[in-house]
């Protein structure tokens, strides 16, 4: 199939581009397979390139004398683009509308795609690794390959720890039992050998099925005396109800050693409600003053951050205060089982607060661990009404809550909020594979790993990593509790509004310091060495 | 940085006290007393209850109550909630006597009462004294242990003492006139910083501030009509008037006006346009003229003859009542009694704020103060404040117009001897505004008739707080742009409940001048007032360095970073205001598009002849009369630079990453303007800047004294300049952030430890240090190789390396030490042990506990229990996990409070 039959007019001379975070443009517009791109017409040379796939919905406004296109993007930016033949305004409308939902992932910009300079591979997310780091708290684990061709789980990595004394039988049949056969896997290994564990539902069903080698599996991680908590990201009645459907939650009765805790989190399609609000709140410059923060509260997007934040704190609490190891799950276990995990490793473990650590954690949590950011991110908060109940900005609200806790604790984190901003927006449209696809069978059947860059190789290029590093990091050992007060939240200035951002200024008068530094520290040893061979000279015409 | 020392400090009040504590309470107290000040009664064994712990925890002492403060003196060292900050006057433990806002007392039976300034019958039998303070704080203390009557005799006491009725009897007078006797000798030593805070009490002062501007030159003049308040009991000694306006005309003017308060220079631009403010000229008057006259005067005072604009205040700013209801519901939802009752603010916090319309407030100052300083940098002509008694909202909107205007306003002098001059000065009712005094019901000074509280001359309302709120919301937005930092604003806010000083206990000049003349009568010796702006008599040099904003600090270097290197990163971003989304560039990265321009530069040329000016009038006002190092003065024939107003938004160069092309392009466009200014006009640039810091307090000038050398062949030392714009400061309600710093400073259990503002600041200012420090070193090495001279030795290397990991985000005011960082009891939101306590508590239904005074856990022992539980309660809490998600069955939607707060 070639790009070229759904591009009726490749190019329009006059045209007109603006955009609230561009300064506007005059010149030729462009339309490619994967962009529209506008080339200015002045002297500087400028260009600005979108990229189809970020584009959520499109206005179309036509006048007599000029059309209008408005493009609506998913990384919450409009673009305005002004031509003036008619016709040409719908066949770009209708080339970008056709253009921008292509499902044929072979067809995605990722493939097409090659980076400027070869990027090395980042080697995150490598199960070798993480074996060795739980190897120094506890013995009691083995890598299998049980999972070898995505033949148990497809939502899981090929390769996956679990625990020494439980064979390969006992996890086929545990996964059997479990929803979409994600059965509890680790996911973070404290260093008083409390873990965290990940799965999805038990199938219990009407008929009160039970199996005692998903029993088996989890009770052998607590060992002989420890007691462990079960959280189910729903509430009691709803996890109660989807027995009738055939999942259910597990009963005290058959794990006596675990101890219930129901916290209701928001399934991602009340975040895409929410969100929407939100950023009709946010991106409304004429809001009413009296209005505007009742206004925040009603699109209850906030809520649902301290919701998250408060229940990886209390996972966080019952490893740390209480020694207990907790096992997560919501119904399908890659939604908001995925955001405590990794909260809770991000409060826990100064490891994850770094750069790379914390691209490792995506990596291992949301990449590896099957959140399908396929279908999450298939649209974002300008297409409501085609919504369908799989798209949730589930992985957005993770990152907020990251960017929570970076704003209470602005010295603990290696990485500053940019990056943050940046993997939000590659997450709906990028010209990295990092975020192709629902799972690892996807990603193995389309060769993405192969065939795309990736997008943590570039972050953790020598020439972009730097800029995103926060310049006032002191690491820390311990671990940092957030609050959730209301006090203590606040919206994402960089994300939502990112047309007013105090903090940016700082950010980047700090990072100016820094090469301030950078630059003193270089100068003086020039002249340190200047110095000692003017001794060296004296010293000669003495002697 | 200053971490280390609280870990000193905590031993040396420790010493401090047990050596007090050791000998009998009440006479031995003096040595901790400050001049001037007596016991006036005092309570034995009264336990101190931790901030926000449901009394749970406390440590006992013994309670002093003297004319000046409640004193709390314990030989125990306070474990909790201490107070970093080091004060001079006033100790960790202690409120001042001016701070105390509502005493609360409870009795035997458990009833609660509140107590009046008029309520006489205090009985015996007081179990509890709760204190709520202005400054928000709430102090509980009991007094189950002490003999019987002493709390009576104590609360009398401090009920007596805490509502004065007239400035006289203000402790101010009893310190000054105690003070200057006694410490004649220290007094000197200390007064060099309040020397650079000029007061606008002398001729001098003025003179300066008026023949500095060229704009002005002939055409304002200094009158002294009302140097004996004479004339008006709230216009200035001195001020400001166009000069062809006669004494004799102002004299009969005068009393034209509403509050006799004539209108009064406040700032002329250097285009020449002005800021004046005013009262409202009085309705029943009859000589129109009069005020048409003035007008015309002012009007001609500026050479272009534009027209004056007129802002009435009272229509566009909130009034004194709904300003004072406003702080009031603020000071109410900021002043939980308990961490649950905190938690429940939850989910209906920003409906809150929005209902208590503090910022709303804030934003509308701000939007005013916006409009003033757009129609006087844009040149459109003068602007004349009106408000009906012209102390309140002109001295706020004049403040912050000039604060946002001009760079010399934003360090911590300028913006001193601005608030100096507009609101003492100028005048502004302090005593009556802040409740400073209590205003019995005569009131007999203002309208004997008029009773209520309402009225704007008798009402209460915290203007000054909007003001300083105000300022807040600048420094968030523009933290590189102002030298102070939000303690420096809380210092303030709290230095008008200390009433040491002379500046914030009056409510106008002439008042202040009768009571020093009245006391001078009385005593053989004159007496010299303090002022607040002397800060060495407050704090030690330590924590004054806390006031300086490192980011401000250390910007005066960067134009030492060689311009050849290029920012870290590839797509950082040249202007401020052009906030293209890194994304657009990595999405589209292809070499070309990398190199994406700053549309931006043609604007630059519009605004460099301007920029000239500003700061060059920056530079010759603020340079004294010896240039040091041998560079040349700047010519003073670059005032005859034409004004040109900005065209569009002007654009602001962010020190250190401006690209080396922008940034020449200024360098261009400033040298074809004008001819002579070149690469020599830049080092001019720079010198005046550190003299401008120089004149400032020594320490700073001390650190900042390095003039670079490197600068020298330096063409692009333009990276200074965002400074020298006016500031474009976003008014809207959502760019505003919540003071959490002011208004949540006491609420223990809202404050992170290591997170928040504070320990930013900290980090900031360990590398703005070291930014100071090798810079010094390079100029030292650069002499060296000069001279050849190897004699001269380095300076001393930076001794500091402490963390900032425990630092409060409250610092330095809730700030716990490294000693006592214990997480079981602070910082946190969730608290398993602490659930288990409240939990045994409540479901015992136990009466608060008898023993807790003794319970002062060490370092390393957890908190103590307050009562023995019994082994069910043991099991019930072991398991309160099992009982939360049994709460959670019962009650979905109200989980989440007890959750929080107590899980």
């Amino acid at each position: 199939m070639e790009f070229s039959e759904f591009i009726k007019t490749p190019k329009v001379e006059e045209a007109f581009l603006e955009g609230s975070c561009i300064s506007k443009m005059i010149g030729s517009a462009c339309l490619t397979g994967h962009h529209l791109i506008l080339y200015s017409h002045s002297g500087d040379n400028a260009e600005h390139w979108i990229l189809h796939k970020n584009v959520d919905a499109i206005d179309r406004r036509f006048g007599n004398d000029k059309c209008q296109i408005t493009l609506k993007c998913k990384d919450f930016e409009t673009y305005c683009l002004t031509v003036l033949s008619q016709e040409d305004a719908t066949n770009i409308a209708n080339s970008i509308e056709v253009l921008s939902s292509l499902d044929n992932i072979n067809l995605q910009y990722p493939f097409f795609y090659k980076a400027t300079n070869s990027l090395s591979e980042s080697n995150l997310g490598s199960i070798e690794e993480d074996f060795l780091m739980i190897s120094n708290v506890s013995d009691q684990w083995r890598i299998s390959e049980v999972n070898n061709n995505f033949q148990i789980c497809p939502t899981y990595p090929q390769r996956i720890i679990v625990p020494k004394s439980i064979s390969d039988q006992m996890i086929f049949k545990s996964s059997e039992f479990r929803n979409l056969g994600r059965f509890p896997i680790l996911s973070y290994c404290h260093h008083n050998g409390r873990v965290v564990m990940r799965c999805s539902q038990p199938q219990i069903g009407t008929n009160n099925r039970r199996c005692k080698e998903d029993e088996k599996l989890i009770n052998v991680v607590l060992g002989s005396h420890h007691r462990g908590y079960i959280m189910d990201t729903r509430t009691q009645q709803i996890a109660l109800q989807a027995r009738s459907k055939g999942g259910g939650t597990e009963t005290e009765f058959n794990y006596p050693q675990w101890k219930k805790i129901h916290h209701n989190l928001s399934r991602p399609s009340a975040l895409y409600d929410s969100i929407c609000k939100l950023v009709e709140v946010s991106r409304d410059k004429g809001c009413a003053v009296d209005k505007w923060r009742s206004r925040l509260e009603s699109s209850n997007w906030l809520h649902h951050v301290k919701e998250v934040l408060t229940a990886s704190c209390l996972v966080s609490q019952c490893l740390d205060k209480e020694g207990a190891s907790v096992l997560i799950h919501c119904a399908d276990g890659f939604d908001s089982t995925l955001q405590i995990t990794s909260l809770t490793q991000i409060i826990l473990n100064p490891e994850c607060r770094t750069l790379r650590g914390f691209l490792n954690l995506v990596e291992k949590e949301w990449i590896l661990y099957g959140h399908p950011f396929r279908e999450r991110c298939a649209r974002s908060v300008y297409s409501v009404g085609k919504a369908s109940r799989d798209e949730g900005p589930t992985f957005l609200l993770f990152l907020d809550c990251v960017h929570q806790l970076q704003h209470q604790y602005p010295l603990s984190f290696e990485f500053d909020g940019s990056l943050l901003c940046q993997i939000a927006r590659h997450t709906y449209a990028s010209q990295f594979g990092t975020f192709l696809c629902n799972n690892e069978l996807e990603r193995f059947t389309s060769r993405v790993r192969s065939k795309t860059t990736s997008l943590w190789s570039h972050l953790l290029s020598d020439d972009v990593f730097p800029s995103y590093l926060n310049p006032v990091y002191q690491p820390r050992s311990d671990t940092i509790w957030p609050s959730v007060a209301p006090q203590s939240l606040m919206l994402w200035g960089e994300l939502f509004t990112p047309f007013v951002d105090p903090s940016a200024v700082t950010r980047r008068c700090l990072r100016s310091n820094k090469l301030y530094l950078h630059e003193l520290r270089s100068t003086i040893n020039e002249l340190s060495k200047e110095v000692s061979q003017l001794e060296e000279q004296e010293e000669k015409l003495k002697t | 940085m200053y971490s280390q020392k609280l870990a000193e400090k905590d031993i040396k009040l420790a010493g401090a006290y047990e050596h007090v504590y050791q000998l009998s309470p009440s006479s031995e107290v003096d040595g901790l007393l400050l001049p001037g000040e007596i016991t006036v009664g005092h309570a034995k064994e009264v336990i101190s209850y931790v901030l926000h712990d449901e009394n749970r925890r406390g440590t006992s002492g013994l309670l002093v109550c003297t004319n000046f403060r409640l004193m709390f003196v314990t030989d125990k060292p306070p474990y909790c909630n201490l107070i970093a900050v080091d004060n001079k006057l006033i100790g960790p433990q202690d409120v001042t006597l001016s701070n105390i806002e509502t005493i609360y007392i409870e009795k035997q039976n458990g009833k609660r009462k509140k107590l009046y300034p008029t309520s006489r019958n205090i009985k015996d039998g007081i179990q509890k004294l709760e204190i709520h303070c202005k400054d928000f704080r709430i102090l509980t203390y009991s007094f189950k242990l002490s003999v019987l009557g002493e709390g009576k005799n104590i609360v009398r006491a401090i009920l007596h003492h805490s509502y004065p009725q007239d400035s006289s009897l203000s402790f101010a007078m009893e310190y000054i006139s105690k003070k200057a006797s006694k410490e004649t000798s220290t007094k000197e030593a200390s007064n060099i910083s309040s020397k650079v805070v000029s007061l606008y009490r002398k001729v001098d002062d003025w003179e300066k501030l008026i023949m500095t501007s060229q704009a002005m030159k002939g055409r304002w003049r200094i009158t002294s009509i009302n140097e004996t308040f004479s004339l008006s009991a709230t216009m200035p000694g001195l001020f400001v008037v166009p000069s062809s306006l006669s004494d004799a005309f102002l004299k009969d003017a005068i009393h034209q006006y509403n509050n006799n308060r004539l209108p009064i220079w406040c700032y002329t631009h250097p285009n020449k346009c002005s800021l004046l403010r005013s009262s409202n000229f009085r309705e029943e008057s009859v000589q129109f003229q009069v005020d048409q006259k003035i007008r015309q005067e002012i009007t001609k005072c500026d050479p272009s003859g534009r027209k004056i604009r007129m802002m009435d205040l009272n229509k566009m700013c909130p009034t004194l009542q709904q300003v004072q209801m406003s702080f009031h519901k603020l000071k109410t939802s900021c002043m939980p009694a308990n961490e649950d009752e905190y938690m429940e603010s939850d989910g209906k916090w920003y409906s809150t704020l929005q209902t208590i319309k503090w910022l709303q407030f804030v934003s509308c100052c701000l939007e005013v103060a916006r409009t003033c300083v757009d129609h006087i940098d844009s040149g459109l002509g003068t602007v004349l404040l009106i408000e009906t008694l012209g102390v309140d909202w002109t001295a706020c909107i004049s403040c912050l117009v000039q604060v946002l205007i001009d760079p010399t306003k934003r360090t911590i002098d300028g913006l001193s001897e601005l608030i100096q001059r507009e609101w003492i000065i100028g005048c502004h009712p302090f005593t009556t505004r802040l409740g400073i005094l209590h205003q019995p019901k005569k009131s007999s000074k203002f309208q004997p008739e008029s009773s209520t509280s309402d009225h704007p001359e008798v009402c209460k309302s915290p203007i000054f707080m909007v003001f300083l709120d105000c300022l807040y919301q600048i420094l968030t937005q523009e933290s590189t742009k102002v030298e102070y930092t939000s303690f420096f604003l809380t210092s303030l806010a709290d230095g008008t409940r200390l009433p040491v000083f002379d500046t914030f206990i009056f409510n106008n000049e002439r008042e202040r001048n009768r009571t020093l003349q009245q006391l001078n009568q009385q005593r053989t010796t004159d007496i010299e007032t303090i002022s607040i702006w002397d800060w060495d008599v407050q704090y030690p040099h330590h924590v004054q360095q806390l006031f300086i904003n490192p980011l401000y600090r250390c910007k005066r270097f960067h134009h030492l970073v060689a311009t050849t290197t290029p920012p870290l990163g590839g797509n950082s971003i040249a202007t401020n205001d052009d906030v293209t989304s890194p994304n657009t560039l990595d999405l589209t990265t292809t070499p070309k598009v990398e190199k994406l321009k700053s549309s931006k530069k043609s604007s630059t040329h519009h605004r460099s002849a301007s920029d000239s000016t500003c700061l060059d009038t920056t530079t010759s006002s603020m340079t004294s009369s010896s240039t040091p190092h041998g560079h040349k003065r700047i010519n003073s024939n670059s005032y005859e630079v034409p004004y040109q107003p900005p065209q569009g938004r002007s654009v602001f160069y962010c020190a250190g990453d401006e690209r080396p092309d922008s940034g020449r392009s200024v360098a261009n466009s400033r040298s074809s303007s004008t001819d002579n200014m070149a690469a020599e006009d830049d080092e001019a640039v720079v010198i005046g800047l550190v003299d401008q810091v120089n004149s400032r307090a020594p320490q700073v000038a001390e650190r900042l004294r390095f003039v670079p050398n490197s600068a020298n062949n330096n063409n692009d030392v333009i990276g200074c300049r965002d400074d020298d714009d006016v500031m474009q400061v976003k008014t809207g309600v959502q760019y505003l952030r919540f003071w959490k710093f002011a208004y949540l400073r006491w609420v223990s259990f809202s404050q992170l430890i290591g997170g928040g503002e504070s320990p930013q600041v900290e980090q900031e200012n360990k590398m703005a240090d070291e930014i100071v420090q090798l810079a010094s070193k390079i100029e030292h090495l650069e002499a060296q190789l000069c001279n050849g001279d190897t004699s001269v030795t380095s300076p001393p290397p930076r001794v500091d390396d402490v963390t900032v990991q425990f630092v409060s985000s409250y610092f330095p005011y809730l700030a716990i030490s490294n000693k006592s960082a214990n997480k079981s009891t602070l910082g946190r939101v969730y608290n398993f042990s602490r659930k288990k306590e409240g939990k045994s508590t409540t479901s015992a239904s136990a009466p608060s506990p008898k023993i807790h005074h003794h319970h002062h856990h060490t370092e390393g022992k957890p908190p103590h229990r307050p009562a023995p539980l019994s082994p069910a309660q043991v099991a019930a809490s072991s398991h309160h996990m099992v009982a939360l998600s049994e709460q959670q069955q019962t009650s979905e939607g109200g989980t989440y409070n007890r959750l929080s707060s107590g899980v």
